[in-house]
């Protein structure tokens, strides 16, 4: 008897907790999924049901958001600026992890917490100088001038995160490759880098959901539409088109889904990587 | 030998190089820039004049935006020190306590922190609009008191751009507390069970004493990312109805790239450098306390 009702209370419980979490689930989904059913209606559905399941579904916003909204040629400068940079931050903080925890620098301490700081410094602290820097040195509107700031901010964040993954590699593996004759280099990308590929995975996709989502450095820095990258051209877009709820609302879901798909197909990766040395405290 | 090693030394200093060197021209020049700027009138083109600690009496004295945005900010603290935390604790309570499905309500939690924060902005601003929004339900329902302008009214915009940062950031605090949570050894909870403890009781004498170190980081982030918000404030009301929902930052950016006024929008930038490391100092000193 008293098993029985120790087992009910144990099903009760459980009944409650998913009651929560459904709750919460439903408070994250029910605004996407609002989203989602009127950026296939037209406006005047929008307006007169908008929290009805479109009557007849059209894809006349996707095509308008992509074209005349300018998404594709944004889209096309997004996946260039998100590549680039992510593999500029792979490379040199793949270098400077490895000179800091392999190689020994002086006062490794000393760099952990100069990164910290970089890390922690707001971005209000340095944008402005920056911008007037990079005006004058013709890297505003230009590519090439956010990848070197996205190049740039990653840098603590990616450095920090491969000295802890570096860490758990035995310190052996140099000594066994320095006997068998490899440059630092060698060791570099012939050993320590495919070890740690899972890790350079992870951090690459976490650098590229920062990048393609950010937009205080993108709408500073790329004010001429043909440079904008997704989330500065969307900014513009979407304030120009405010009345247009169909349109802005599918640009919307275009321009997240490519990062939302990655996620739903990585999310162990996403979760992880980008909780890595919180717990630490 | 000993040439050798000095080698390794300068090697790992020059395989440290290009990533030191992005960060020093991107981060640290024009951050340093900042604090002598600040000293500074200066509109980015013309000769800059040397003005003392003037920026800083005006600041501090006159601007009555930035008393407003630091009012604002440290309100924005006292919110996202509470209801974030709160529910993230109990939601990853409630995921590290269930069977089955943790995944699938992981995944789901998670995904407004992977969302672009200017679609977010965007989507919460057609929920809060009068013509489509939330508010032409609440008319249907005949919840009329519920109606309510909520950007638009200067006395609830801030706290409705709060709710929508809330929503982009709690699922990223209740991932933490969860993984914090389920390096608890379960020894503890079978030992609680045993001596007949509640769930509220284990919640309370177990969880959060052991995760003590993760929420006292969570709260130092909470509360230096708190006087930096910028992003719903600036995309969704641009500062306003009027300044009410004006920040530190987005004032700054207003004056310092909108305005021309650089040394101006420095001299801000370095208080708020200031209060942030005096946050990080109050967390410092209250951890050694502990």
């Amino acid at each position: 008897m008293a098993a029985r009702s120790k087992h009910r209370d144990e099903v009760r419980h459980q009944a409650l907790l998913h009651a929560i979490l459904i709750v919460a689930c439903l408070v994250v989904l029910v605004p996407l999924f609002y989203l989602v059913i009127n950026s296939f209606k037209d406006n005047y559905e929008v307006i007169l049901s908008p929290f009805a399941l479109p009557s007849a579904p059209t894809m006349e916003n996707y095509r308008k958001a992509w074209t005349t909204g300018g998404l594709a040629e944004a889209m096309l400068n997004t996946v260039l600026v998100v590549a680039v940079s992510t593999i500029v931050l792979a490379v040199v903080s793949c270098m400077m992890s490895y000179g800091m925890v392999f190689l020994g620098v002086r006062s490794t301490p000393v760099w952990s917490a100069l990164l910290m700081l970089a890390m922690q410094v707001p971005l209000h602290m340095y944008i402005v100088p920056l911008f007037v820097m990079w005006k004058r040195l013709g890297l505003v509107n230009n590519p090439l001038g956010i990848i070197l700031i996205y190049a740039a901010v990653y840098v603590p964040f990616s450095v920090l995160f491969l000295n802890s993954q570096f860490a758990s590699i035995p310190k052996e593996i140099m000594e066994a490759a320095e006997i068998d004759g490899c440059s630092y280099i060698g060791t570099l990308t012939k050993v320590i880098v495919p070890i740690s590929r899972p890790a350079l995975v992870t951090l690459t996709l976490i650098n590229a959901k920062w990048i393609w989502n950010e937009f205080t450095f993108a709408m500073t820095f790329l004010q001429e539409p043909r440079f904008q990258t997704v989330t500065a051209r969307y900014l513009q877009f979407s304030a120009r088109f405010v009345a247009d709820f169909a349109v802005t609302g599918a640009g919307a879901v275009i321009s997240v889904l490519p990062i939302v798909v990655l996620y739903l197909l990585l999310q162990r990766r996403f979760i992880e990587g980008m909780t890595a040395g919180s717990i630490k405290g | 030998m000993r040439k050798c090693r000095l080698g390794k030394r300068a090697m790992a200093a020059l395989f440290c190089l290009p990533a030191a060197a992005l960060v020093i021209v991107v981060i640290a020049i024009p951050s340093v820039s900042s604090l002598a700027m600040s000293l500074f009138e200066w509109d980015g083109l013309s000769k800059p004049a040397f003005v003392g600690l003037r920026n800083f009496s005006d600041i501090l004295l006159r601007d009555k935006e930035f008393r407003i945005g630091f009012v604002n900010n440290l309100k924005w603290t006292v919110i996202f020190m509470v209801v974030p935390i709160l529910l993230g604790l109990v939601v990853a309570f409630a995921l590290a306590s269930i069977k089955r499905m943790r995944l699938v309500y992981m995944t789901i939690l998670f995904i407004p922190v992977v969302l672009s924060r200017v679609v977010v902005a965007r989507l919460w601003g057609w929920v809060f609009n009068p013509f489509f929004g939330i508010n032409t339900l609440f008319e249907k329902l005949g919840w009329t008191a519920l109606c309510q302008s909520w950007l638009g009214n200067p006395r609830i915009a801030l706290y409705s751009l709060a709710f929508v940062d809330n929503w982009t950031w709690w699922g990223f605090v209740m991932v933490i507390f969860l993984a914090a949570i389920q390096q608890i050894d379960p020894a503890y909870y079978e030992a609680a069970v045993i001596d007949g403890a509640s769930t509220a009781q284990k919640f309370r004498y177990i969880t959060i004493p052991l995760i003590r170190p993760t929420l006292n980081f969570i709260l130092l982030l909470t509360a230096v990312w708190s006087l930096s918000a910028f992003d719903f404030s600036y995309i969704m009301t641009q500062g306003g109805p009027g300044h009410a929902t004006e920040m530190m930052s987005t004032w700054i950016y207003k004056q310092g790239i909108l305005n021309f006024r650089v040394g101006y929008a420095s001299a801000m930038s370095v208080l708020l450098l200031a209060f942030s490391l005096l946050v990080i100092l109050f967390f410092s000193a209250v951890r050694r306390d502990a």
